[in-house]
């Protein structure tokens, strides 16, 4: 009887704290969804909010977030680029050269698998512990800091503000969950849905060009089977959202390389493969979204096409031949690449509708949002204009 | 941790929770001080674990046994949300969705030379080949090589032994100063970098590229030096 008892003291506790957490503003955010998009599913540990969004967008601008205090997440996502750097490969805090290229974060709410070839990278809330911590290679530079790092932040009053309003029923403490959490839902905010060719499909029949208009047939053609790996809203394959049931994950050897013969990739990036270790998994990769692909050059996981003219051509080709070198070898053999590989061929003027499609992808509100700019004043430390640590 | 005893009864060991280093399940050995190649390091440095056994259950031990390594759950939790040791940035191992079970981070030189630019020559030690078996798996189900190493040391006199981490031994069969073409500096746990095998070995685990019965070499029994401070059994 007397545990009994106790039971009712612990609900009636309950009862009356609840209506004290449910108080606190976090239930304000609605998603501005293009047509024909449907809605991101959001992990239940990190509802989305207009003050966490706002908090993660300080932090994702904010150079004091690495090793040197000049670098951030907005290093190599750039928003004019739509959210890639333009290099062949990135550049990490320290100088060091990454292995792969940047990848556009436009509508990465929908998707279930996160850069390049890694299946075990699911969420951006984990996901961003890879390039803050990571060692191999350096990216934000921030392994054995985190002391150092939630120091930083608690002492910004603009931050004590944020998180306070972004976090409210954790006392807006700064630690690691809340700061990729924030990360986390910033990131889901990066929707991209308002190109010329949207207009199109929602009724502007003059937004594309005839020539665009052309192009969009052939890539949705089975001659080219562009569509079988880059298919959907997102313009990809590898993708989730709320009522799809289950989320899709895909990964492809297109081709690129076959350095022994027996369909190798050049290390360290071997693609799924890196990271599974199943040969099976050779020269797999993640295939990009294709909206704002004509601001996201070079190419390929590592760069190594500069232009989608050249794209195109390595797909007509049914996989990439390089000639000589250490990566010299006949990708089109390479026993691994998909099956829908199998190379076609285009006029030039196939070729040019095909470019101009894809350009008409290219979503000019999204790369100049406000909601997605630098929310740092131009002179604030966040902005990396402080001299490097440990010098004058 | 488990000890055993002379009639062979196994009695597992309770680990203390002691911030940072132990959270009661996994526990954290430190030996760097930020000096030398260390200079990114910690000057915190921890040589012990300590932990309790039931009462009455003091007896004649003959045998010690601990996991070199993270359990599965733990090692592919949520790494911003776990307890020190397991919130220590310095040992996640994020890419491959875990931990590194141990790091060694090392500077070579050859013998004799003033000269020479040091190489890097780095142990990173982790589970590898974990990848989702479900679509909608956010954690790994399974790994293909977990890389855990359950370590056995016999003929232990709690009383008046101590454990010896003995790198020398780890390092007696690896050159560090060669380091196999496009793989990464010295071992980081790659089932396709030869340079992991004799350290694998020595690990009592095996390798593609490691000999065929591996025998750990990393951990042995000492007799407790008076002037020795680098170690005690579990109490």
């Amino acid at each position: 009887m007397h545990a009994r008892a106790r039971w009712f003291g612990v609900a009636a506790v309950c009862v009356l704290a609840y209506p004290v957490l449910a108080a606190a503003p976090q239930n304000d955010w609605t998603w501005a969804l293009p047509a024909g998009f449907p809605e991101p599913k959001v992990p239940a540990g990190n509802p989305m909010s207009v003050a966490k969004v706002e908090l993660g967008r300080h932090l994702f601008y904010d150079a004091r977030l690495s090793v040197t205090g000049r670098f951030s997440c907005a290093s190599c996502h750039k928003q004019e680029l739509a959210f890639t750097d333009g290099l062949a490969r990135s550049v990490g805090a320290t100088g060091e050269l990454h292995p792969r290229s940047s990848m556009s974060l436009a509508n990465i709410a929908y998707s279930p698998a996160l850069t390049w070839a890694n299946p075990t990278q699911r969420d951006l809330e984990r996901q961003a512990t890879v390039p803050m911590f990571g060692e191999d290679p350096i990216e934000l530079g921030l392994s054995g800091r985190e002391r150092e790092l939630f120091a930083t932040v608690s002492a910004d009053p603009q931050y004590r503000a944020l998180f306070a309003r972004a976090f409210p029923g954790e006392s807006g403490v700064v630690n690691l969950s809340t700061i990729t959490r924030a990360l986390g839902a910033f990131q889901r905010s990066l929707i991209s849905g308002n190109s010329p060719y949207d207009r199109y499909k929602a009724g502007a029949r003059n937004a594309i060009s005839a020539s665009a208009v052309r192009g969009e047939a052939l890539f949705f053609d089975e001659k080219t089977e562009c569509f079988h790996c880059h298919g959907g809203f997102t313009f990809t394959g590898t993708v989730d959202h709320v009522g799809k049931g289950f989320p899709e994950v895909e990964f492809h050897n297109t081709g690129l390389y076959n350095i022994d013969g027996k369909g190798g990739y050049p290390a360290p990036n071997t693609g799924v493969h890196e990271v599974s270790e199943d040969p099976d998994d050779m020269g797999r990769f993640k295939a990009p979204t294709l909206r704002n692909i004509a601001v996201t050059a070079p190419y390929m996981h590592d760069g190594s096409i500069a232009t989608l003219e050249e794209v195109l051509d390595h797909y007509a080709a049914g996989g990439r031949t390089v000639k000589s070198g250490p990566n010299a070898g006949v990708g089109a053999d390479n026993p691994y690449k998909s099956e829908f590989l199998k190379g076609f061929t285009l006029t030039a003027r196939e070729k040019s509708d095909l470019i101009a499609f894809l350009r008409s992808l290219t979503d000019s509100t999204f790369l100049t949002d406000r909601r997605y700019a630098n929310p740092w004043p131009a002179t604030h430390a966040a902005r990396g204009n402080a001299q490097p640590r440990g010098t004058r | 941790v488990t000890l055993v005893d002379a009639a062979g009864a196994r009695v597992p060991v309770t680990l203390d929770v002691t911030e940072p280093w132990q959270d009661g399940q996994v526990a954290m050995l430190d030996f760097e001080d930020a000096t030398g190649a260390c200079s990114n390091g910690t000057p915190d440095v921890r040589h012990q674990l300590t932990g309790t056994i039931p009462e009455g259950a003091a007896g004649a031990w003959q045998q010690l046994e601990f996991t070199l390594g993270v359990p599965f759950d733990r090692n592919h939790g949520d790494p911003t949300v776990q307890p020190s040791p397991l919130s220590q940035t310095r040992l996640f191992w994020s890419w491959n969705a875990g931990y590194k079970f141990m790091r060694v981070d090392m500077r070579a030189t050859p013998a004799g030379s003033d000269t020479a630019a040091p190489k890097s020559w780095v142990i990173h030690l982790g589970s590898t080949g974990c990848t989702p078996s479900g679509g909608a798996s956010v954690v790994p189900t399974a790994c293909a090589n977990p890389n855990r190493a359950r370590i056995v040391l016999r003929s232990l006199d709690p009383l008046h032994d101590v454990i010896a981490v003995d790198l020398g031994a780890l390092l007696a069969e690896s050159d560090l100063l060669v380091n196999t073409e496009k793989t990464a500096a010295g071992c980081m746990s790659a089932g396709t970098d030869p340079d992991c095998g004799p350290l694998f070995g020595s690990l009592g685990l095996t390798h593609p590229s490691g000999p065929a019965t591996p025998v750990q070499k990393l951990f042995r029994v000492q007799r407790r030096d008076v002037t020795s401070a680098s170690g005690s059994a579990p109490r």
